[in-house]
């Protein structure tokens, strides 16, 4: 009962964080995007910037002639309403350009992330204590996973499964099939980076004397690897693996670059290219609020699996 | 009788170049409980783990004979190793907080333990209730969700031995199963490993401290570097030594009614001065009361020990001393004038008049500093090369460690180091913190000497925390035993420990092994 209260009370306070930072992420980008040089009529005028009272027309339409706090409160409103405003550059609704894009960004990330997790889980369980040499090997192939840079390894996997072998769509983003080279571009580093961690971690903890409890009654090693190990090397891998989401953000942009594929990167980029504010402002909530969650979710995965954090919790 | 459970006869186990177990032969009945005893590296982990087939991988193993259950297991697989672990022979290992999987709960690792050993899902949670309920497990139905953190050391080392029960062993291979345990449940512990064997299990426990081992062994073995030096039943051991080595052993153990040749110390000075004087201590966390109205005097020369069971508030009152604590109320006054209630500032140039010996030097030491620097550092002035030998000297170290580190050195060595490095301040106080708990009983018996000859030597006054009633006998003219965070008993050492007034003083007296208790 108490730790269920406990856990209630952990995610309220986490919530009011994760608003917080919201907040702070919505002003610093208002801010910023307003200390940028180039004035928004430019932006929007592009080359009619210099015809006479144009640009008189685009800062009233825009409020901009208003007083820089009541334009401040203008946007917090609405963003409160789920109202990010108009893009500067498409002539659109905010909320259409970015929530077209959504979908396919998640759907690239979420694949990306199980594939990795799966990758990193069944390399570091087959090689834990399976003797140096194998394990200098894979880490060779490992550093190497995540040093190459993603563009190139994108090209690699087109020219060779796709242009070559015809086995994937090279460009596009029409059903399965075509998701799969971009997932596993981008799958690629951070698999290499979690089974390194979790190979440590499994090392690490068949040395802990209650692993030869469980194997004085006679458990099997499988049992002993998914049943004991897994939730031990899950908590900390899970925090480091909600860590690279940054990777992942930096990823799916070249990745959908490369391959073509609509997505949050490309409008993300293009945004700030194009000095799009509203558009960018509403793809830095996204991310914000996705890193919230995450993070969060992580820490209830956490508080979950051991005991002994919700003790720590209580005192 | 009926045939041993397990029979070896010249077990040898190599690491690569090294030879950890040499020869070793041994038989356990059921109803019997066999002891191997040795300090660390005595390779008798090494055997109870080889019993099991659990030995390191880089291990090779070899005998003549190895019957596990009257079948020859030379040959055996991981596979066949599995089928009689657990349900032939279940492990008990030291500490439960670590040897319980810590995120599942007792209920799930007990449970683990009966299904191993075959019993049905449906059956399954009677058996853990019960066999939770045969080891004094209170009020199994609701505790057993609980996990090892959440539980005191006797229970979760009670929750340990169920689920090496779980598979309805005939054997039972306990590696110091009570070596982290206060010395009472230390006792209970022991008594219900007695019970179970009187029930008809065969027992293998692996022990350092013979003193422990002897009211429940029926045969005794000591082991030193992988080799038997001597054995038999326990009371031949410690009675009539065979072995010199035995003999040190037994010489080694820290009595209750023996005390070692002391140098006296009263008479010099017939009425020597008040060092450090602690007024009614009090320290409050939150709720929990860790200190309350408690008082120490110290006098110069002399040792005050304080006995406490973990929880106690033994180490909360030695950093009050040390004043690096706060108290709620009461002062600590150093040579008669104010320690505890001056600010930090003013108190820096004074402090190197109380040191601290800690129970784990390595962890006190940078692992990168070689003794030398650590020494260095520790001395007044400039130190060189000569004034470090000489500290090394002092605490009968030779002078070739100064070029070594931490990691390098032994168990004995180390806790000497510690000792230089306290003295190199020339301190008035030492205050030993456990600090010979770690160690195994004959270096543990050197290093008490060692503190001894310089308190005589130097004048230094010493508080000696330890949970050891015994060690704390030996080292001290007055005693105080701490419980809850309260005095439950103070006086001169012999007054407590020949005619203890409180019922907890006379309840921890009382479990102590007999062997502690008997003359030398």
């Amino acid at each position: 009962m108490t730790s269920g209260l406990q856990l209630l009370r952990g995610v309220a306070r986490r919530l009011a964080g994760a608003v917080l930072l919201l907040w702070a992420a919505a002003t610093l980008t208002f801010v910023g995007l307003r200390a940028l040089p180039g004035s928004v009529e430019s932006v929007v005028l592009g080359v009619h910037l210099n015809d006479p009272g144009l640009a008189e027309q685009v800062r009233s339409s825009l409020g901009l002639d208003r007083p820089f706090l009541v334009q401040y409160g203008d946007y917090l409103l609405g963003l409160l309403r789920g109202d990010f405003g108009r893009s500067y550059v498409l002539n659109a609704d905010v909320t259409d350009v970015v929530g077209a894009q959504l979908l396919p960004t998640l759907g690239l990330a979420a694949a990306s992330v199980v594939l990795a997790g799966a990758l990193a889980w069944l390399i570091a369980v087959l090689s834990a204590g399976a003797g140096p040499g194998t394990e200098r090997v894979l880490h060779v192939l490992e550093l190497l996973a995540i040093c190459l840079p993603t563009f190139w390894v994108g090209s690699l996997l087109q020219l060779g499964l796709s242009f070559h072998l015809q086995w994937f769509p090279s460009v596009g983003a029409d059903g399965f099939s075509s998701l799969v080279l971009p997932m596993i571009t981008l799958a690629l580093p951070i698999a290499g980076l979690l089974s390194q961690y979790m190979r440590e971690e499994i090392a690490l903890t068949l040395r802990q004397p209650w692993v030869l409890t469980v194997r004085s009654r006679g458990a099997s090693g499988f049992r002993l690897r998914s049943v004991h190990l897994m939730p031990h090397v899950a908590i900390s891998t899970l925090t480091v693996a909600g860590n690279t989401l940054g990777l992942l953000i930096g990823g799916a942009v070249i990745v959908e670059s490369v391959f073509g594929r609509p997505g949050l990167g490309r409008v993300a980029l293009d945004a700030v290219t194009d000095s799009d504010a509203p558009v960018t402002v509403a793809v830095v909530l996204i991310i914000t609020t996705a890193y919230v969650l995450i993070t969060t979710a992580i820490d209830l995965a956490a508080l979950i699996i051991d005991p002994r954090l919700r003790q720590e919790a209580h005192g | 009788m009926n045939a041993p459970l397990v029979e070896i006869h010249d077990l040898s186990i190599r690491f690569g170049e090294h030879t950890a177990v040499s020869n070793v032969s041994l038989s356990v009945r059921a109803g019997t409980c066999v002891a191997l005893v040795g300090e660390s590296g005595s390779g008798k982990s090494t055997i109870a783990r080889a019993v099991l087939g659990l030995g390191d991988q880089a291990a090779r193993t070899s005998s003549t004979t190895m019957l596990i259950d009257g079948v020859d297991a030379s040959g055996w697989t991981e596979r066949d190793w599995r089928r009689v672990r657990g349900r032939f022979a279940g492990l008990v290992l030291q500490d439960a907080l670590v040897s319980l999987d810590p995120l599942r709960s007792v209920r799930r690792e007990v449970t683990e333990a009966v299904r191993a050993g075959g019993a049905s899902r449906k059956e399954a949670p009677e058996k853990v209730l019960g066999l939770l309920r045969d080891v004094g497990f209170p009020d199994p139905e609701k505790r057993s969700g609980q996990f090892a953190h959440q539980l005191s050391g006797g229970l979760r080392q009670r929750a340990l031995i169920a689920s090496a029960l779980g598979g309805s062993p005939r054997l039972l291979i306990a590696d110091e199963p009570t070596t982290a345990l206060d010395v009472s449940v230390q006792r209970q512990v022991l008594d219900l490993l007695a019970r179970k064997r009187d029930e008809g299990l065969g027992i293998l426990l692996v022990s350092h401290d013979l003193a422990a081992v002897a009211d429940i062994a029926d045969h005794v073995i000591v082991l030193r570097g992988g080799k038997v030096i001597e054995q038999g039943p326990p009371s031949a051991l410690l009675h009539s030594p065979g072995h010199p080595y035995t003999r040190e052993l037994v010489q080694a153990i820290p009595r209750l009614h023996h005390r070692p040749d002391r140098t006296e110390r009263t008479a010099e000075s017939p009425a020597p001065e008040v060092v450090l004087h602690a007024e009614s201590i009090r320290v409050q966390y939150r709720t929990l009361t860790a200190l309350d109205d408690v008082s120490l005097t110290l006098k110069r020369g002399q040792t005050v020990g304080v006995v406490g069971q973990s929880g106690s508030g033994k180490s909360t009152l030695l950093r009050v001393l040390l004043a690096t604590q706060q108290p709620q109320s009461g002062q600590v006054l150093l040579d008669g004038q104010p320690w505890s209630d001056l600010p930090e500032k003013a108190r820096r140039q004074r402090r190197r008049r109380i040191q601290v010996v800690p129970q784990d030097p390595l962890s006190s030491f940078d692992p990168r500093w070689t003794v030398r620097q650590i020494l260095t550092e520790a001395l007044p002035g400039k130190a060189g090369r000569a004034e470090c030998a000489q500290a090394l000297e002092a605490v009968a170290v030779p002078v070739d460690v100064l070029q070594r580190r931490p990691l390098e050195l032994s168990g004995g060595q180390r806790q000497r180091v510690a000792i230089a490095r306290a003295l190199a301040a020339e301190p008035e106080v030492l205050l030993c913190d456990e600090a010979v708990s770690a160690l195994d009983v004959l270096v543990q018996a050197q290093i008490l000497a060692l503190l001894e000859r310089i308190r005589a030597e130097r004048g230094i006054s010493m508080v000696f925390v330890s949970h050891d009633l015994a060690v704390v006998r030996q080292v001290s003219d007055e005693v105080i035993v701490l419980k809850d965070g309260h005095v439950v008993e103070s006086g001169t050492a012999d007054d407590v420990y020949e005619r203890p007034q409180h019922a907890y003083t006379k309840s921890l007296l009382a479990s102590l092994p007999p062997a502690l208790s008997e003359g030398a």
